[in-house]
């Protein structure tokens, strides 16, 4: 995926909340990467190093949290967290295709830490 | 001291896209967000739709691809609007170009907007594009287990188009396992096997569209 252009919109995302709530200094980013969404944690990692160095963010922790993926079943409507992407009969009544994405389509910011 | 913050990374995309739905809400206008890796048959595709439906439905294209504008040329050929972006080296079309491509376009009286998106079943499932519905081709020439694959694309389809099926004789391809490989993810998506160049299965595609083209109208 996008990891570089991607890091770029956290920063500028990083930035606003930072003027909007006068923060003088940025301590900690935390971003969630659901499953689905396609970006890969270490690239999103190394995007965010490669972009912050040499700026005020480098000293900030970046924390990346993994959304794991997670369905409602598209029969009874009981919630699981499928083992295997491909193949995910519900625990509760053996349906193996139909399912909702509860979970794991995520790709947000989720916290932001500074004094 | 911790901020409460939700902020959607690609929310400048959406915020775009949401603009470019209300255009087409607005005037009643079709968009259908065409998605393939590259050489699956979304031009062809568009070519016989535009051809075949052209008495019923005005209908017009956003073309996109990395270089060249062949695909608006073939498109523009039918006798429908049609405009390319060139991408330059993006792999997927986002809300940005799609609305300055609209922006040339006349849409007054318009039924059907596609937007062809530049050939890749990774990222152009990302972002949206403001449109009504996504429809993804595959060819049997690509492999049944690619639904499998790349999960978010057939996930997020409205439509399966399995194209070249004029090519099952001469490939291994089941058109029965890609088709529960894609309703794994997503129960509702229409599947439609066919061939652009012999025309066998349009029918289906074509009644689709007509019930998709209702439904945005009424």
């Amino acid at each position: 995926m996008h990891e570089m252009s991607l890091i770029e919109s956290v920063v500028r995302i990083v930035r606003e909340e930072q003027g909007r709530h006068g923060l003088s200094r940025v301590l900690k980013v935390t971003l969630e990467n659901g499953a689905l969404a396609g970006a890969v944690t270490d690239a999103l990692e190394f995007a965010w190093e490669g972009l912050t160095r040499d700026t005020d963010l480098a000293a900030a922790e970046f924390v990346v949290v993994e959304v794991p993926l997670r369905v409602a079943c598209g029969g009874c409507g009981v919630e699981f967290a499928p083992e295997d992407r491909y193949f995910m009969p519900c625990p509760a009544c053996g349906l193996e295709f139909g399912h909702r994405v509860v979970a794991g389509r995520e790709l947000r910011v989720v916290g932001i830490e500074g004094e | 001291m911790e901020i409460p913050v939700i902020r959607n990374v690609l929310e400048a995309n959406d915020r775009i896209a949401d603009v470019l739905r209300k255009m087409f809400a607005e005037r009643g206008i079709l968009c259908l967000n065409l998605m393939s890796s590259p050489g699956a048959g979304k031009t062809s595709l568009l070519e016989r739709t535009l051809r075949d439906l052209s008495a019923e439905f005005r209908m017009a294209v956003v073309e996109g691809d990395l270089q060249t504008d062949n695909d608006a040329r073939r498109v523009a050929a039918t006798g429908a609007q049609a405009v390319q972006i060139n991408t330059q080296g993006g792999c997927h079309l986002d809300s940005g170009m799609v609305l300055d491509a609209v922006n040339r376009i006349d849409l007054s009286g318009l039924d059907i907007l596609f937007v062809e998106n530049v050939g890749n079943l990774v990222c152009p499932a990302e972002f949206s594009l403001g449109e009504d519905l996504k429809v993804t081709l595959l060819s049997v020439a690509e492999g049944d287990d690619k639904p499998e694959k790349y999960p978010l694309m057939f996930h997020i389809s409205a439509v399966m188009v399995l194209n070249k099926v004029d090519l099952l004789p001469y490939v291994d391809f089941d058109l029965s396992a890609a088709t529960r490989h894609a309703k794994k993810l997503n129960a509702a998506i229409e599947v439609f096997p066919l061939s652009c160049r012999t025309g066998e299965g349009l029918s289906s595609w074509y009644d689709w569209l007509r019930k998709a083209r209702a439904g945005k109208k009424g």
